[in-house]
């Protein structure tokens, strides 16, 4: 479904956390959210699934405005993965994924045999469905974000939100977090949004990017036209090389940051 | 360590056995007292078989005995329930149905209609109705902000129950130490000494329907449990539930201090056992705690009347028997209970 954003902002009290957003996603598209901590990543994307109400501006998804969204609706249309999940009882990975059934189910009800099948197949989505009967809290990391995302798929969303989904998780797991994003977005025509602190993953697999400034306005585009030196540069404030390889085609490019502040300055200024 | 409850068709079974467990222990319960009726006796008091019973005997258990097993069953099983509800809400294994304040807003309500009208049902009356207001202080100071968290509450509940803690001391003070004192006392300790039909006509129907309510949404805690922007992600109107479930539970706690006074223990303890046998999901959990709660209160209350020639405060009992138990808990869980 599309998710069609214009001129947004967002302060909490005085302090404006982002202004004059806009972008916007056609089904099966993937946007990576960059920018530095404090720019307002998380924000936006609550704001996407209503969890806060921005000062002005409009999200649309599909032929609707999120505002006149019932609660119910939105929870059946996006499914969000947060990026902290405390588990204080230790619910098993199947009970954590039928929670995701919520907006399905009538308020005095319970996940009947259907839940059930769904919350299964969105954990054979993630490749998981083994686990089922385990106690989540066992789970290692990359586990734990998997349920989480078969949780949110278990909603059977056209909406996917993801905050931070690949971080505290090694390159393994990071790369089944992002094969399992990319085969929804291609397979099941999901609109993916995700908010990352690496820029490759952007260039990587990401029809759109949005760099976002902290308290500013965003850029928005294909990554390759909007994610250069300068730009990102700019946001993050760090000299950066962009790199590009082609060890297969399409080439892929990768972001070397200058770490160490070394070598930024000659760099750029080649 | 790692707990291993049951799974599939025999966690089925053992609810069921729960929710049975309590009809099963009020007919014993009937039997056990100074008084020892045969089980046949009790029997044939309930089904006319043309087997002559006692006047005496038939008048201990209908007029005594029954309404007060009645009553422990009902006042337990609205504890633990009341009490599950709230640490799934709470999102914390800790917290107890007084939470916020419940249990002493009820009981200074009870010291004060103890004082002024020296009426036991007065005194129920007037504990239902401020166990009502002190929660509803509680929220109103707790949820004044519409972006307040729970803890917010908590807190609030904790202020709550300060103010009336200080309000049952000064209604003691001021009570006549020869009279009144012992009576407030005795009532605040907890007892089913006096439950009687008119108790449980007043507070029957609400712990019902306040433990009905509970149990209704019981599938709901578990999504609550994950916390508020999870549970609002999936579409949960919480703010809705949150009112829907304290209300509940405080109508309960309410009516249960109205008749037993104030129980500890019970709430907090009870959704415990259950979790250790049954698993944390709040569907099974919440009827299993109707069960569990039903069944130990009334062995509790049976042990009060029983054990001495005075009765034994419940509250007494609740503590000797449940805090140890807890202690053993903790030492085996380690504090961890997922």
């Amino acid at each position: 479904m599309t998710v069609c954003v214009t001129k947004l902002d967002f302060s909490f009290g005085q302090q404006c956390i982002f202004r004059d957003i806009s972008f916007s996603l056609k089904a099966g598209e993937i946007l990576s959210i960059i920018g530095p901590n404090g720019a307002g990543k998380s924000t936006l994307l609550r704001c996407l699934n209503g969890l806060l109400t921005p000062a002005a501006g409009d999200i649309r998804i599909g032929a609707h405005n999120i505002s006149t969204m019932s609660r119910q609706l939105l929870g059946k249309t996006i499914g969000y993965v947060p990026q902290h999940n405390e588990d204080t009882f230790g619910f098993t990975v199947l009970d954590m994924v039928l929670m995701g059934r919520a907006a399905h189910i009538g308020l005095f009800g319970e996940p009947g045999e259907q839940d059930r099948e769904v919350a299964l197949s969105a954990l054979s989505l993630v490749g998981l469905e083994s686990l089922r009967e385990r106690n989540f809290n066992e789970l290692s990391g990359g586990q734990a974000q998997l349920v989480i995302i078969a949780r949110a798929l278990a909603a059977e969303p056209d909406v996917l939100l993801l905050d931070e989904p690949t971080s505290h998780l090694d390159i393994f797991n990071q790369a089944q977090v992002l094969k399992v994003l990319k085969s929804l977005s291609c397979d099941r025509r999901l609109s993916v949004i995700m908010t990352t602190h690496n820029p490759d993953h952007a260039f990587l697999f990401s029809s759109k990017a949005l760099l976002m400034r902290p308290g500013g306005s965003a850029l928005f585009g294909h990554p390759d036209e909007v994610m250069n030196a300068e730009t990102i540069r700019d946001i993050y404030g760090i000299h950066v090389n962009i790199v590009s390889y082609s060890a297969q085609a399409p080439a892929l490019r990768t972001v070397v940051p200058d770490w160490l502040g070394m070598t930024g300055k000659q760099q750029i200024s080649k | 360590m790692q707990i291993r409850f049951l799974s599939g068709e025999r966690r089925g079974g053992t609810l069921w056995l729960l929710l049975c467990l309590p009809l099963l222990s009020l007919a014993v319960s009937l039997c056990i007292g100074r008084f020892a009726i045969s089980i046949q006796e009790v029997m044939a008091i309930f089904i006319p078989t043309g087997t002559d019973v006692e006047a005496v005997a038939k008048s201990v258990v209908l007029g005594i005995r029954l309404p007060r097993g009645i009553a422990a069953l009902l006042v337990g099983a609205g504890l633990a329930v009341s009490g599950a509800a709230f640490q799934g809400l709470f999102r914390n294994p800790l917290v107890g149905p007084s939470i916020l304040g419940v249990a002493q807003g009820a009981g200074f309500g009870a010291a004060l209609g103890l004082l002024i009208a020296d009426s036991y049902f007065v005194a129920n009356i007037l504990a239902f109705l401020f166990g009502i207001i002190a929660v509803s202080m509680a929220c109103f100071i707790g949820l004044k902000k519409s972006n307040s968290s729970l803890l917010m509450l908590v807190l609030a509940g904790i202020v709550i129950g300060a103010v009336f803690t200080a309000l049952i001391s000064l209604v003691k003070y001021t009570a006549d130490p020869e009279e009144k004192l012992p009576t407030i006392v005795y009532w605040l300790m907890g007892g089913l000494s006096s439950a009687g039909y008119r108790d449980l006509l007043f507070a029957g129907p609400i712990i019902c329907i306040g433990s009905a309510v509970l149990v209704a949404l019981r599938w709901r805690l578990n999504v609550l449990a994950l916390g508020e922007e999870a549970a609002r992600s999936f579409g949960e109107d919480t703010r809705l539930l949150r009112f829907a479930i304290i209300g509940a539970a405080t109508i309960v706690t309410s009516a249960c201090v109205a008749v037993a006074g104030i129980v500890g223990w019970v709430g907090l303890l009870v959704p415990h056992i259950g979790r250790m046998f049954l698993g944390p999901d709040h569907s099974v959990l919440l009827p299993a705690s109707l069960g569990i709660g039903a069944c130990y209160l009334l062995i509790i209350d049976v042990i009060a009347r029983t054990a001495t020639t005075a009765e034994i405060p419940l509250s007494i009992l609740t503590a000797l028997v449940g805090a140890p138990f807890f202690a053993w808990l903790l030492a085996r869980t380690g504090g961890k209970w997922s």
